[in-house]
């Protein structure tokens, strides 16, 4: 795997909480996660592998970048490059965490990142991105 | 008799589900750079078991059984799809090369393709597993 240029850490700083996959092939490859203890919601993006470890790109997506992936008017690249910051996660065979890293923006490796038309397309991906666009949409109306 | 019957037997869902028939059909699956690499057809849930404990019996069904598209275009499209969302090192997870062979009735049981092509073939000990190596396309 790619040497990241970051620093190491112990745990992340949310509890995460699987809501569904969005991209799958033979397991998941884009997942959905939110925050047990607020609103966040993190996407894991499957990056690399080697014979010890999967790794794992963790970002958070604002609610309002989150309705804009769904509507087409951002790409998932555009949502990791909008973070500062994100985490590498690298999971061993048992799914344990052997690795964490907080990595700058600046310094994310380009062949972990998407193409830049890497936006939401319903025929590409997995129901429950339906589902979520209707839950966001549900509840811009309810605050509405 | 399934190649994985033993295990199909601890489940406490029927599997592989009622949906799934023999068939005779082109199938084309994503492969590693090594075509005698063990994994280009061994079932994701024999790569790791225990990532699959807590899922459900049809989930873990699912996982037992081998993807295939139903065309090289197919086939080739998933993957330009997948690696425009992930990037380029998902080679690395989903394969490098694009396989052909001929899934025969005796070879187990496939569902109906979906909207992308895939389907999922449960096969049985007498699938060969493309032995011939035919490859049709590089991925990368």
């Amino acid at each position: 795997m790619k040497r990241l240029s970051g620093v190491k850490i112990n745990k992340l700083d949310f509890i995460p909480i699987k809501q569904g996959d969005l991209l799958y092939h033979e397991g998941p490859l884009l997942s959905v996660f939110k925050d047990a203890l607020s609103d966040n919601y993190y996407f894991y993006k499957w990056s690399d592998c080697d014979d010890k470890a999967h790794r794992w790109l963790v970002f958070k997506v604002a609610i309002k970048h989150l309705k804009a992936f769904f509507d087409k008017q951002i790409s998932i690249r555009q949502l990791i490059l909008e973070q500062p910051f994100s985490y590498f996660l690298d999971l061993d065979t048992y799914l344990e965490p052997i690795n964490i890293a907080l990595v700058a923006v600046a310094n994310m490796p380009e062949s972990y990142l998407p193409e830049q038309d890497s936006y939401f397309e319903v025929d590409d991906f997995e129901s429950y991105g339906l589902i979520l666009q209707k839950e966001l949409k549900e509840r811009t109306l309810a605050i509405a | 008799m399934f190649k994985y019957q033993t295990y199909f037997e601890e489940l406490k869902t029927l599997c592989p589900p009622s949906n799934y028939t023999a068939q005779n059909k082109n199938a084309f699956r994503w492969i590693f750079d090594d075509v005698n690499d063990e994994n280009n057809f061994k079932p994701v849930f024999f790569k790791n078991p225990k990532r699959f404990n807590e899922k459900s019996d049809e989930a873990q069904c699912m996982a037992m059984g081998l993807s295939f598209f139903d065309s090289l275009e197919t086939a080739e499209r998933r993957f330009l799809h997948l690696k425009k969302r992930l990037g380029e090192e998902v080679s690395k997870v989903l394969g490098s090369q694009i396989t052909q062979g001929q899934i025969q009735e005796e070879d187990g049981v496939s569902n109906a393709s979906d909207i992308n092509g895939h389907f999922t073939h449960h096969p049985s000990i007498y699938f060969k597993y493309f032995e011939n190596n035919s490859i049709v396309k590089q991925l990368r």
